[in-house]
């Protein structure tokens, strides 16, 4: 609860000198999940892989509420790198874990492959998250027990894949640059290498859609392109959906679907071409923001160390 | 300093339980010894008191006039002054008894009396202590009108002198101030009444003396008459009540008793006794402790390392923001004294509960003992106090230097994966295994030695108990460090099959094992300690039981003093007649009256008797060799008593028909056959020799007679087979005692016209006890010679101050683990889930089922739990099997007989596998909690701080 109410605070500093800039943005009045050219027919007929629709999401706070997501609908169109973005507040992380089912909204429906997963019992959720879905934290989260190699096949294991664990373990984490590190223990690397283990991890058991929160906000700035092209990759090659936020104005360029977010609301989205456009506008106050973020951190060591 | 305390207020809980628990462990044992010695001190009185009804805290003195002066008397009573401060303790009584022997004639010319030899007496506060059955009490002024001393006597007295109620005497030695004789007036005639401890004055002279007032015997015959002074008697005998007597007190009558020259052996007896024992117990109650203390240490180590491992974030902190250590140091030293004081304040009653504990254990986890222990906060307990705040603060603080000087740059350094404990790079647990080893040969070779200390009453050999802690400290580290090679084994012999979140606790238990080492030995300490523990108390008691059980035989044995007639025939002889010596057979029918449910008569020569009436011997080719013979009814005896079926070859009835097949049959033991070499069905002549009368009358009677073994045994009723004891040299003697059993009737046979003294050996109805059998006694008059009554003896067995203290002092060492070690792995289990929130909050996200990670953290607590208490139920068994014997033997009478045996009680185990398994439940209860609240997008979001 503590984290969510700093959250709070910190996009209401934030808004009042940012608002007007990005009121600018672009608004459309097209449904802002659907790409051009793309009808309803083909969002039901299978080139949609998530839909969500009205989700609400509030969270209670000391003495009354925080709207943390209001009234979002949106598509992720199959097999696209899809980008959030947005300041740190605006709801990025929350939209993306009700995309990725870790978390409920508070109203609204979230469908995936038309299903409404709303109705689905807790165990099959879980289901879903382990076999169909792969994720990447910003926070760090590799299992401190296991070691590079023993946490991506460990996700193999989850979803159930008895053979060829290993190969594709391995296959993996050569993808992330990593194939040389497999019995080094989490302890042992670098903040960036760790989230490259983890990437490798989300991918290793070859979900159907990926979940990437911020996930090169520890790399530097050739690593994040790196993992930008590796994303690209894998939806290309794998045909994996990737739903990633950022807000590395570099990545964006990879991103097939940009969607931003301010304040808890959908800006509306064109082409991946407009988004890059509107980003370099407000470019520098992502990065003022990043530094305030940046700051507030200084008396924590890095985790790059 | 106090929202820091606040903040971790589960971690400063378990500091304040682990100093309040340490405090009131060392504390209760000066509290604790200091009330067992007071009451042990007064049960060696009151077991004096109670076998021979004779007051055991008297002094006495004595004193004789001489002819020219009365100074030895007149010092006796200087001695005797003010007595109760001198001896420092309340008095009961005190009473004086000075007589005084003349002649005189009867006024009356009166014939038929004996008026020589007369004493003439005065009895301290004689007016309260006895009855006028006729006539008067002497007046208050002890004088008649005409100034004849007025004198009451009692019946005795009456009847051997042939005196009347009423009769003048005229004394012809005694004269008064005037010159003229004392004249002396009969008024009454008295009988003693019953008083617990006047009367220890003694009554055998009463039938000899004329009572006066004490006035007018100082007056008339304390003085010189014709230059001399008549020979007078003074005793004086002084009773204090040991009821009082504490142990503080015991060397202050010591003493005063030699400084006055007191006489009271008896008392002198008791209280050198006690010293005797009083180390002895003190220096077991102090080993039997050390290992629950040494845990409490070692728990309150754990736990403020524990505390110091959460803040070092924030010592660190501090640390580079220019704090100097020993500020740090300070803060730490401050917060400790307070939770040390908090501790203190805690512990003093929890000590006095402590203590109430111990001394109503009547065995392991029993609180049956309904004596109260009075228990007294005194100088020394407040020393053991101070000691054990000092131990506390030391050691909840000596881990902050080290952390004090830890900064952030060595935090770093230092957060990498546990490399091998110290311990296992020392071989610490091969050298205390070893060590423990050597002490087991050691002592295994030498039982001899251990046999002589406990004759010789020194304490348990600490050496002996020490080893036993650690080989059982040994294995458990051994157990540690073979652990991750058990969890690598098992997960490598299923590694395919594994489901995931089996995988992932086998892996956090390979790699993180090591975090776990403390808190797993805290288990198998627990689990080892508690069943060697339990099995130590349990043994030790039953054994001393059953011995006891063994030797009285049955529930109740009487000898009645059996009158003869061998004065009689010695006056016969005399004069040249003879008549048939004989013994005066007592009422055997009264036993009817006594609501038993059986008895049966015993002849038994029992040569451990101070003055033994009778004695065996069987005769054999070249010698003679002495023996125990015991004549009974088969079918009787086999009703009364019992000897269990593992101490002999055959059931004991099988032994008891075989007697009753054959008038001629004897039983003879093992141990005759083993020396002598015969054989079943071998002809044996065998003597009874009975000596009737006392020293001037002394008739021997012997009876020959032949018998046919028909069984040897190994174990009798209340036979003892070998006896060990330290003779006046101090070595210790051991040999063998020999039994012969034959039928009473045989026996009787060869007496003939003779009934010879036999025991009678009652088995009590249930519901009854021993009271009653004491009140069958007093109310049937039965003279008792000897009186052994089993429920008594156990009962003392029960509250030997050695034994109970052990049982205490194991018991509670027992619950205190108990305590330590589900707190401890409470503890443990909740840092370690919170510590690994983020790990949680990640395997959730990635799918894994509630149940799943139920299934991985139940796993882990088999690894870690499980397979501890499992070990320590493990090295707890082999430990005690080991050690156990040796320890027991340390705390077995001299005359323990039957064979060692190992005792558990099942429902020990349970009790003790209940606590653990309470402690598992809600361990896992709070795991379920913490599972349950676990909120996976918090706990990630966690991470991103």
């Amino acid at each position: 609860m503590s984290s969510m109410k700093r959250e709070f605070s910190m996009k209401k500093g934030s808004s009042a000198e940012e608002g007007d800039s990005m009121e600018k943005g672009p608004s459309t009045e097209e449904v802002p999940s659907m790409e051009k050219g793309q009808s309803i027919e083909e969002v039901y007929s299978g080139k949609t892989v998530i839909r969500a629709q009205n989700i609400n999401r509030i969270f209670p706070v000391a003495g009354g509420s925080f709207q943390a997501l209001r009234d979002i609908t949106l598509e992720i169109p199959k097999g696209h790198l899809t980008i959030l973005r947005g300041r740190s507040g605006s709801g990025k992380t929350t939209l993306l874990n009700i995309l990725g089912l870790l978390d409920q909204p508070t109203s609204g429906q979230v469908y995936i492959d038309g299903q409404d997963v709303g109705r689905l019992s807790e165990y099959a959720r879980e289901e879903l998250r382990r076999k169909q879905m792969g994720f990447v934290f910003q926070s760090v989260s590799l299992l401190p027990a296991m070691n590079v190699f023993q946490n991506v096949e460990f996700s193999i294991r989850m979803a159930g894949i008895r053979s060829g664990r290993k190969e594709r373990a391995e296959e993996c984490l050569r993808m992330v640059g990593l194939g040389g590190r497999l019995r080094h223990m989490p302890s042992e690397l670098s903040g960036g290498e760790q989230q490259r283990v983890a990437i490798a991890r989300a991918m290793a058991h070859r979900p159907r859609i990926i979940f990437a929160d911020e996930p090169t906000a520890e790399l530097d700035s050739a690593m994040g392109a790196e993992v930008a092209r590796l994303f690209k990759e894998m939806c290309e090659k794998e045909k994996v959906t990737i739903v990633m936020t950022t807000h590395d104005v570099g990545l964006m360029g990879a991103g097939d679907t940009v969607l931003e977010l301010e304040s808890g609301c959908l800006k509306e989205g064109g082409s991946a071409m407009e988004e890059r456009h509107s980003m370099e506008e407000g470019h520098s106050m992502e990065e003022r923001h990043s530094m305030e973020e940046g700051s507030s951190k200084a008396e924590i060591p890095s985790r790059e160390g | 300093m106090f929202q820091k305390l606040l903040s971790k207020k589960w971690m400063f809980f378990c500091l304040l339980m682990g100093s309040a628990l340490l405090v009131a462990t060392v504390v209760s044992v000066p509290m604790y010894r200091g009330a067992v010695f007071d009451r042990m001190l007064r049960d060696e009185f009151r077991n004096y008191y109670a076998s021979t009804g004779e007051w055991p805290a008297k002094l006495e003195k004595q004193a004789t006039s001489e002819w020219k002066s009365l100074d030895p008397i007149l010092r006796l009573e200087e001695s005797m002054t003010d007595i109760e401060m001198r001896v420092g303790v309340k008095t009961v009584e005190e009473v004086s008894f000075y007589r005084s022997y003349n002649t005189g004639y009867l006024e009356s010319g009166r014939t038929d009396a004996v008026t020589s030899n007369l004493g003439l007496a005065f009895l301290s506060d004689a007016e309260e202590h006895i009855s006028i059955v006729s006539g008067e009490m002497y007046s208050e002024d002890g004088l008649a009108e005409d100034g004849a001393i007025e004198v009451i006597m009692n019946q005795e007295f009456m009847l051997s002198k042939n005196l009347m109620l009423g009769d003048t005497l005229t004394m012809v030695m005694l004269k008064d101030e005037e010159d003229k004789l004392v004249r002396l007036v009969i008024t009454g005639v008295y009988r003693t009444e019953p008083d617990a401890y006047y009367w220890e004055i003694g009554t055998d002279y009463l039938g000899e003396v004329f009572l006066m007032q004490e006035d007018v015997f100082r007056r008339f015959l304390m003085r010189k008459i014709d230059g001399v002074y008549s020979a007078i008697t003074a005793e004086c005998c002084y009773l204090f009540d040991y009821e009082a007597l504490e142990v503080g007190q015991v060397t202050q009558v010591a003493d005063s008793i030699e400084e006055n020259q007191y006489e009271g052996e008896v008392c002198i007896e008791l209280l050198e006794r006690f010293l005797a024992k009083q180390p002895l117990i003190s220096i077991t109650l102090f080993i039997l402790q050390i290992p629950v203390l040494v845990l409490l240490m070692a728990f309150l180590l754990m736990v403020s390392r524990q505390m110091y491992e959460l803040e070092q974030n924030e010592i660190s902190v501090i640390k580079s923001r220019g704090s100097s250590g020993f500020q740090i140091f300070r803060l730490y030293l401050y917060q400790n004294l307070f939770v040390a004081g908090a501790g203190a304040a805690i512990g003093i009653p929890l000590g006095f509960l402590f203590v109430r504990g111990l001394g109503s254990a009547s065995n392991f986890l029993e609180f049956g003992l309904r004596r109260r222990l009075d228990a007294v906060f005194d100088g020394t307990a407040a020393m053991y106090l101070a000691a054990a705040v000092a131990a506390t603060v030391l050691i909840m603080t000596l881990p902050a230097i080290g952390h004090s000087r830890v900064s952030i740059v060595h935090l770093k350094q230092k957060n990498t994966v546990g490399k091998k404990s110290w311990w296992e790079k020392f071989f610490l647990d091969v050298l205390c295994l070893a060590a423990g080893i050597y002490g087991f040969y050691n002592y295994s070779r030498n039982k001899a030695i251990l046999m002589e200390n406990v004759l010789t009453g020194k304490p348990l050999d600490a050496l002996l108990y020490i080893s036993s802690a650690l080989f059982i400290v040994g294995m458990g580290l051994l157990y540690l460090r073979l652990q991750p090679l058990l969890v690598k084994l098992i997960y490598l012999a299923g590694k395919r099959f594994w489901h995931p979140s089996s995988h992932a606790s086998f892996m956090e238990s390979m790699k993180n094992g090591r975090k776990q080492q403390f808190i797993m030995l805290f288990l198998i300490l627990t689990v080892a300690l508690g069943i060697f523990y339990a099995t130590v108390a349990r043994t030790i008691l039953q054994n001393a039981w059953n011995n006891v059980d063994y030797l009285d035989g049955v529930d109740v044995r009487i000898k009645e003093v059996w009158e003869d007639n061998a004065a009689v025939v010695k006056t016969y002889a005399a004069h040249g007649e003879e008549l048939t010596p004989r013994y005066y057979e007592p009422d055997f029918l009264k036993y009817a009256g006594l609501d038993a449910a059986s008895y049966t008569k015993v002849i038994y020569d029992d040569t451990s008797d101070d003055t033994p009436s009778a004695h065996a011997w069987v005769k054999l080719e070249d010698k003679t060799v002495d023996v125990t013979l015991m004549g009974i009814d088969t079918k009787e005896f086999g009703e009364n008593t019992w000897v269990d079926r593992a101490l002999l070859e055959e059931h004991y009835y099988t032994y008891l028909n075989a007697l009753a097949d054959e008038p001629e049959g004897i039983l003879m033991s093992r141990s005759f056959q083993t020396q002598n070499g015969c054989e079943i069905g071998d002809e044996i002549e065998y003597c009874y020799v009975s000596v009737m009368g006392n020293d001037d009358s002394e008739i021997v009677m012997q009876y020959e007679m032949k018998g046919k073994i028909v069984g040897f045994v190994d174990y009798w009723p209340k036979f003892e087979p070998a006896y060990a004891a330290i003779d006046y040299s101090g070595e210790m003697v051991t040999g063998v005692n020999y039994l012969v059993v034959a039928n009473m009737a045989q026996l009787q046979k060869a007496f003939g016209e003779m009934t010879e003294p036999y025991e009678i050996w009652i088995t009590l109805k249930e519901g009854m006890d021993s009271g009653d059998v004491r009140e069958w006694i007093v109310s049937n008059q039965v003279r008792v010679a000897k009186y052994v009554n089993r429920a008594d003896d156990l009962r003392q067995t029960v509250e030997d101050p050695m034994l109970q203290g052990t049982n205490g002092v194991l018991t509670m060492s027992f619950l205190v683990m108990i305590l330590l070690c589900a707190v401890g792995y409470l503890i443990y289990w909740v840092m370690s889930i919170r510590s690994r929130e983020l790990v949680f909050g990640t395997l959730r996200a990635f799918g894994m089922h509630k149940g799943e990670l139920f299934h991985m953290l139940i796993l882990e607590q088999i690894f870690s739990g499980a397979l501890s208490v499992l070990a320590g139920i493990g090295i707890g068994k082999l430990a005690s099997r080991m050690y156990v014997p040796m320890l027991q033997m340390a705390y077995a009478a001299a005359n323990q007989i039957l064979p060692l045996e190992l005792y558990t009680n099942g429902e020990d185990l349970l009790r003790l596998y209940g606590a653990l398994a309470l402690m598992m439940v809600i361990c896992l209860l709070v795991l379920i909690l913490l599972v349950f609240r676990l909120n996976m997008t918090k706990a990630l979001k966690l991470g991103e701080e």
